[in-house]
């Protein structure tokens, strides 16, 4: 069976490979197409030592949450610890709104975010990372590639071990149907 | 069912069950650029510019195609924290930008309206908060295609910290909605 379109025939290589063209698009992509991709991100503040500056849980029992970047930025160096802290905590803190990338689309995340979040114990890190005093220095992208899969009830949260007087945490993730 | 080229060979199934192709990928940008001349840059040329500053604002005003926002480009004189934000039903005014269709061959203009020290929006809806060091180089910021603009979304960067250089390029395309 030969493959034809457009007056064309695909052609198949010496090394028996089917030769094709495609156009790639990412998930985080595919996912805001849907209107279903969503970032969070907190109103800086002057918050304590080994405290959680974002956490976001997902909250849908039919689809997962798969984080795709996070970026980061304080105003002291410091280790940042991301961790999964795990299902069952009573979630409290400063609220943070899910913003839909896709502005045509009127979804909203089925999920809860906070800054400052005190509810949760650190546990499960997955994520060590040192940042630069950020008054002088730019921010640090730590791209996950969607590789951090959250299900009902998971959470995904940022500590930050040192001192700050300011921080700014983004983080951007989409809902896929859990299988 | 047999998969025969054009030369005469036969493509295969490898041990795990996959077709085997050679893929010449390239993204989704570039496909839209080099098939239909829809992909475009916008930069705004430095001023001096106050606190606060919005110093770019792109609108989207087609009906019938959205505007992905692809990646930015961002620099500055001073350090300074930098919103990037969207919403809609802004009453652009600023200094009119004129887009860089990035396919050179193609003459269309985007269905777009975009302006510097853009003064119609307030600021909401930030979906990502970056900062940029004083001089020194860009920073770029890679939005992987995933911030959408349909008709009358608006799509903004401000620079929070004041400062006399500013520069700002976006790169974005159209699809069908």
């Amino acid at each position: 069976m030969k493959i034809t379109g457009e007056g064309y025939t695909a052609d198949v290589n010496s090394d028996k490979q089917l030769t094709v063209a495609g156009a790639s698009l990412g998930s985080l992509a595919d996912a805001a197409l849907r209107g279903d991709a969503y970032a969070w991100c907190n109103v800086s503040a002057d918050i304590d030592l080994t405290d959680t500056g974002l956490l976001v849980r997902n909250n849908s029992k039919t689809r997962l949450l798969v984080i795709d970047t996070i970026f980061l930025w304080v105003d002291v160096a410091t280790k940042v610890q991301i961790h999964c802290p795990g299902p069952g905590i009573t979630l409290a803190g400063t609220v943070v709104t899910g913003k839909n990338l896709n502005r045509s689309s009127n979804k909203t995340a089925d999920a809860s975010a906070y800054a400052d979040e005190t509810g949760n114990t650190q546990a499960n890190i997955i994520y060590n990372i040192f940042v630069p005093d950020g008054s002088t220095l730019p921010h640090t992208v730590v791209n996950v590639k969607g590789a951090v899969v959250l299900s009902y009830d998971e959470s995904i949260a940022i500590d930050i071990v040192s001192e700050p007087v300011a921080y700014n945490f983004t983080v951007w993730g989409y809902f896929v149907d859990a299988s | 069912m047999k998969i025969e080229g054009i030369t005469g060979n036969v493509a295969e199934v490898t041990s795990e069950s996959r077709l085997s192709v050679l893929a010449a990928d390239e993204t989704r940008i570039a496909q839209r650029s080099r098939e239909k001349g829809d992909a475009y840059a916008w930069s705004n040329v430095s001023y001096d510019y106050v606190a606060a500053n919005t110093i770019i604002g792109i609108e989207n005003n087609s009906a019938t195609k959205l505007l992905v926002i692809e990646s930015v480009w961002l620099y500055g004189d001073v350090a300074t924290q930098v919103k990037l934000h969207v919403q809609s039903g802004v009453t652009v005014a600023g200094t009119a930008i004129t887009a860089e269709n990035l396919n050179r061959s193609s003459n269309k203009t985007p269905p777009a309206t975009a302006v510097a020290n853009e003064t119609g929006n307030t600021v909401e809806n930030i979906i990502a908060n970056v900062y940029i060091p004083a001089a020194g180089e860009s920073t770029f910021v890679d939005l992987k295609g995933a911030v959408v603009l349909g008709l009358d979304d608006f799509f903004g960067v401000d620079y929070v910290t004041e400062g006399a250089v500013a520069n700002v390029t976006v790169h974005g395309y159209f699809i069908a909605a």
